[in-house]
């Protein structure tokens, strides 16, 4: 019985180290993985947490500072007014001051606060009230917004300026909370979700078949082939995006605040862009295992970077740039600006242009690289 | 209608069709034969344009697949050696996805299915199909576009005899369309009892081909003495032609009751030594050539003339003073001319 075991955990273990494609994919893949986001959420594992620090009208942004330094006890030196990291993260040696450290503050007026809650840029607005306390402004069931209030908090505890004095305001306001920022997350993750594993995988898995090769042996159009899982794969999107609007429509109030065609054109060009992605990586495999590393090497990091469940401004700076050209991140945003933000054509033109090109060219490259016997 | 001309194909170190060349004529129902690795698959797969040779050239109808694919596949008719639905479709919305493939209407996939027996499993998710119904579906998308060309990769491997006995009724009930039929199998029976034209492939290269007469009459003897005998303790004497015997591994043998396993000495010419079947019983007047079975004393004796033949067999049986376990005669089959041309059973 022994030397049974011995023999079939022996092959299995053989099968493993005998396909590179999925050593690399088992072996390999985590640790880039590990790496990538070690560096990208970075500053030796510190994530930092943006907040706004309002301006109140007609002040300039320089009193903002003045308040601050008064309430630091003098370390307003350490924020950065412009809410540069870099400049913020080399100031400070206190305790209080590492505290103060992790949340970028960005001194700015109301409007652009709230502007910059909605794109997810800060989570939290920070403001003196008329009494001279503290006000905390935030969604309570955003996680990273109760992060961030929770290290002011105790930052502004070490510095004498206890929880007594200061208020939170839970926002309600359509567009500033955290579901709102969610929403269309979700429904970007959704989109490449259902392109990657829908039209990727199922590719895979009839190919797995030989079905694909008996299809093949038909005069079947071969790109109307290719084309139907891009109808498929709107028409089901369609479906799934419709039950979870009408969800948080009457759930949670979400609404659609910009323009109807400019978020259909959105929707549509990331379905182009997601099956392009999948065609092209479903091109050639046959082995479920190995389209099952490619499909997970696409879709993890865009999901743990693309800003779906918290924002990418929180990662270094010269991330952010490389994050934002990521597809996901372009459709999440787009969608985003336009639920939250009541955005148009005008200003997502240039990531549906981004996205419906990138698809198409894949989608072609995939089709000529596809590997139908 | 079908003309290969001198096709190779390797992969990596494997020739696993070399050089080979064969015309199809229309209507012409052309079985190859092998057994596994024979190259079977492969001449098949180039000439349904899902290989490309590395050398050669194919031609269906004059038109080529570099240059004619899309029409090509409109008038052929496959089913591949294995191929698996997808699970949770129906019969019947498998074959209306095929037909919508050849440009097809839906309104005859009823008689389609009932000519191939399936249409009470018209409904039934092609995952609860058994391994012969699922090869039924197969060959009813074979017959969606009423092909001129039906080419069928072992179609019966693993079918019951009932299922088998059923795909050949239908498969012969294609003859009056005129259909051309190349079918891949390794039934000895199946191919003698479908085709009029035998190909028989080993190791990459075609060995014979003709009618099974044709082959019968071009490759050796044509009648057999199978025996089995008691009594033959005696080794025979002799230094043994030992590079005319060839072993054959054991196997079953495939209807021709001549055992499970064999070994082949050309005649005239001296036994091997470890025979325990006499010579004057092996080398009567006549006789060509004696394959050996497993079990001692029994074997199969290749004679011109059986008539003439089994009197002296008897005569020389009687004389060595030995008994008669079995007597068969009968007239040689495809079973013995492949061991007779490769030196093992097909189905080893």
């Amino acid at each position: 019985m022994l030397r049974n075991l011995r023999n079939l955990v022996s092959i299995q273990f053989k099968e493993f180290l005998r396909e590179p494609e999925i050593l690399f994919w088992s072996l390999v893949f985590p640790i880039v993985l590990s790496w990538l986001l070690g560096i990208a959420i970075g500053s030796g594992g510190k994530q930092m947490h943006n907040a706004a620090v309002v301006v109140p009208a007609g002040a300039p942004a320089d009193s903002v500072l003045t308040w601050i330094e008064s309430m630091t006890g003098g370390s307003a030196a350490r924020i950065d007014p412009a809410g540069r990291p870099g400049a913020a993260e080399k100031a400070g040696d206190g305790s209080e001051a590492r505290e103060l450290q992790r949340v970028r503050l960005h001194p700015l007026s109301r409007d652009e606060a709230l502007l910059a809650l909605k794109q997810g840029k800060v989570s939290l607005l920070m403001e003196r009230a008329p009494d001279g306390a503290l006000k905390y402004s935030f969604d309570p069931r955003s996680g990273e917004a109760g992060m961030t209030w929770m290290i002011l908090d105790r930052a502004m505890a070490g510095l004498g300026i206890e929880s007594e004095n200061s208020a939170i305001d839970v926002l309600k306001m359509t567009g500033t909370r955290y579901i709102d920022f969610l929403v269309p997350g979700l429904l970007a993750m959704n989109i490449m979700n259902s392109a990657m594993w829908g039209v990727g995988w199922s590719m895979i898995e009839i190919r797995m078949k030989k079905l694909l090769r008996r299809m093949a042996a038909t005069p079947m159009n071969k790109l109307l082939f290719l084309g139907s899982h891009f109808v498929t794969r709107v028409i089901i999107n369609i479906i799934e995006f419709a039950a979870l609007y009408i969800f948080v429509y009457f759930y949670f109030g979400v609404r659609i605040q910009g323009s109807i065609p400019a978020l259909l054109a959105v929707f549509i060009a990331g379905n182009l862009a997601f099956t392009g992605i999948a065609v092209m990586i479903s091109s050639r495999t046959a082995n479920s295992r190995v389209g099952n590393g490619l499909i997970n090497a696409v879709n993890m990091p865009m999901m743990l970077v693309s800003g779906i469940f918290f924002s990418y401004h929180n990662f270094p700076g010269w991330a952010v740039p490389i994050v934002r050209k990521l597809p996901l991140t372009m459709l999440a945003d787009s969608m985003r600006s336009i639920f939250n933000e009541g955005a148009g054509f005008a200003q997502v033109g240039l990531p549906v242009a981004v996205l419906t090109l990138m698809g198409l060219v894949l989608f072609y490259a995939g089709s000529k690289l596809f590997k139908w016997y | 209608m079908i003309v290969v001309e001198n096709v190779s194909k390797s992969f990596k170190d494997v020739r696993a069709v070399q050089e080979v060349s064969l015309n199809v004529g229309g209507g012409e129902y052309v079985a190859l034969l092998g057994p596994n690795g024979a190259g079977k698959t492969t001449l098949v797969e180039m000439i349904e344009g899902l290989r490309t040779p590395d050398s050669g050239s194919i031609s269906i109808l004059g038109k080529t697949w570099k240059h004619d694919e899309r029409w090509l596949r409109g008038i052929m008719g496959i089913s591949l050696q294995e191929t698996r639905f997808i699970d949770k479709l129906t019969v019947r919305e498998i074959m209306d996805l095929f037909a919508g493939f050849y440009g097809r209407g839906t309104g005859e996939i009823p008689d389609i299915l009932e000519h191939i027996g399936l249409l009470e499993k018209s409904g039934s998710y092609s995952m609860n199909l058994s391994h012969g119904q699922r090869q039924k579906l197969a060959l009813g998308i074979a017959l969606i576009n009423h092909p001129q060309l039906l080419i069928l990769d072992e179609p019966t491997t693993g079918l019951d005899p009932n299922a088998r006995r059923e795909l050949w009724n239908i498969l012969g009930d294609l003859r009056s369309n005129g259909t051309s039929l190349i079918l891949t199998t390794h039934y000895m029976e199946e191919a003698e009892y479908l085709c009029e034209r035998i190909i028989i492939m080993n190791q990459g290269r075609i060995l014979a081909e003709g009618t099974l007469e044709d082959l019968l009459r071009m490759h050796g003897a044509r009648e057999i003495i199978s025996f089995a005998l008691e009594g033959c303790g005696k080794k025979s004497g002799g230094d043994g032609a030992a590079g005319a015997d060839r072993p054959v591994p054991p196997g079953k043998t495939s209807g021709t009751g001549a055992g499970v396993g064999a070994r082949k000495t050309a005649l005239p010419g001296k036994t091997d030594v470890n025979c325990d079947i006499p010579d004057s019983v092996a080398r009567i007047r006549g006789a060509l050539e004696l394959v050996r079975d497993d079990e001692p004393g029994s074997g199969q004796l290749y004679v011109n003339d059986i008539v003439s033949a089994l009197p002296l067999f008897l005569a020389a049986v009687e004389r060595e003073g030995l008994r008669l376990k079995r007597l068969e005669c009968r007239k040689m089959n495809l079973d013995d001319l492949f061991v007779s041309l490769t030196g093992r059973r097909l189905d080893a």
